[in-house]
């Protein structure tokens, strides 16, 4: 007689989101970068946003670092902010 | 480690195997374990728990990350029955479950760190005699059905539901043994204070577990039994404040286990918990000169010791215990000797695995 066994590996709930449009230029933008903090990317990540700086001349620019390393940036927080501060966002994660 | 993809094992529905060694090996190459063996999860068994829990087996109790599996009722109870778990073990998996999904816990990052911390259980009130979990000897190991069962369950459930399997995204570059199962019950009966969950805003009366992400016990040897509470005080502080924790370089939750005659003989000389946790925090700290010569967080972190002292003053001294709640403090563990043995528990730091309480719901 034959063992029947249940499996215990569970579907993946996965989030639907809108694609955002493709910005094609640029230079001039309302820059964001969001990056978390790593020690190990930190001189790194200060001079991937100077060099974003220099090439694209950026209209304004919000860089935020998120208060946890290791957790998802707050939405009602970082998130918001960035979502009316600027046109793109950098994300950087440091490991 | 060549584990099937789960994305592939997600599809599958019910397996059939020829014969039982057929089927302990289908377990394996399926990697529904993580080398431990398990029992297998027959329709009838899974039933049993689902006929006990009386809930919709489709109703979802919450995404477990990082894989965000759905951990339906049926999934949990089929991960249950592999890790060995009676019916009535249930209800406090799903407690654990409820307290590891709140946002504070972070376990997206307590799954995915290189950390080695693992979701800890501590249960607490009435069910720990009603259910026979173990609060005394060898309470971290093994001897007792309940702790090691649901210590399983969890460890599963994260496994199977959320992807936390090792080398993949499970990144824990040493990890410890409390992943195969960390589950512990705090004693009641020499238990001199009120319980964990008592601290924590519930009834003494209610039924409650704790889960805390942590490393692996610390084991310390106070000599309680011929001591004075200051020298106690003194040798826990000194363990516990370590240059090299997560915990004392970013702060955040951990636990010390202390044993029931340490604690017995500290309540007898007149000091309550909170008496213990004052002194603790006032005694467990190292200078920052020494804390520097560790760089794992980096100075321009939020969460750096240096937020708590002037990073000048190599001096000063830095605390472990950045906030009062940050320390809990549970009675378990044997009588033993008086050597009068507790032991601490550092956690993953500020960035998450914060102690969560729930209380446990059996069904009416």
């Amino acid at each position: 007689m034959s063992i029947r066994m249940m499996n215990p590996v569970a579907q993946p709930h996965i989030e639907t989101f809108r694609r955002p449009v493709r910005i094609e230029e640029l230079h001039g933008r309302r820059l964001g970068f969001l990056f978390n903090g790593h020690v190990s990317a930190v001189k790194f990540w200060k001079q991937l946003e100077d060099l974003f700086a220099e090439i694209y001349h950026p209209r304004s620019v919000t860089s935020l670092r998120k208060e946890n390393t290791f957790a998802p940036a707050a939405a009602e927080s970082e998130i918001a902010e960035l979502k009316t501060r600027t046109e793109l966002v950098v994300i950087g994660v440091g490991a | 480690m060549g584990y099937l993809p789960l994305e592939e094992l997600a599809k599958l529905d019910v397996i059939e195997a020829g014969d039982y060694e057929t089927a302990v090996e289908e377990i394996y190459r399926l990697g529904w374990t993580d080398g431990l063996p398990v029992i297998l999860p027959t329709p009838r068994l899974v039933q049993k728990i689902l006929d006990y829990l009386g809930r919709d087996p489709q109703q979802v109790i919450g995404i477990i990350p990082p894989y965000q599996g759905g951990a339906t009722v049926e999934k949990i109870a089929v991960n249950c029955v592999m890790a060995g778990c009676l019916p009535e073990y249930v209800p406090v998996v799903l407690a654990a479950l409820r307290a590891m999904l709140t946002d504070r816990f972070n376990l997206n990052g307590v799954q995915a760190t290189t950390h080695c911390a693992a979701p800890l259980l501590i249960v607490s009130g009435p069910v720990v005699g009603r259910l026979g979990f173990n609060s005394r000897d060898n309470v971290f190991a093994g001897g007792c059905r309940a702790n090691a069962a649901v210590g399983r369950a969890i460890r599963l459930i994260l496994w199977n539901i959320g992807g936390g399997r090792a080398g993949e995204l499970d990144k824990a570059v040493l990890g410890h043994p409390g992943k195969w199962s960390h589950c512990i019950a705090e004693e009641k009966e020499w238990n001199p204070w009120r319980p964990l969950h008592a601290d924590r805003g519930f009834d003494s009366a209610e039924s409650c577990v704790t889960v805390f992400a942590g490393e692996a016990p610390h084991h310390i040897m106070t000599g309680g039994g011929y001591s004075t509470p200051d020298k106690i005080l003194t040798v826990l502080a000194d363990s516990m404040a370590t240059v090299g924790n997560s915990t004392m370089q970013a702060g955040g939750d951990m636990v010390l286990v202390i044993g029931p005659l340490v604690a017995r003989h500290l309540a007898d000389k007149g000091y309550s918990k909170s008496d213990v946790r004052e002194a603790l925090i006032e005694r467990a700290r190292k200078p920052a000169g020494l804390m520097k010569a560790n760089e794992y967080l980096g100075e321009s972190h939020p969460f750096h010791f240096s937020r708590f002292t002037d990073p000048k003053d190599d001096a000063a001294l830095v605390p472990l215990i950045r906030r009062p709640e940050n320390l809990l403090i549970v009675v378990a563990g044997g009588w033993g000797s008086g050597s009068g043995i507790c032991a601490f528990i550092p956690g993953w730091g500020q960035h998450g695995g914060f102690a969560e309480t729930e209380k446990i719901d059996f069904p009416q």
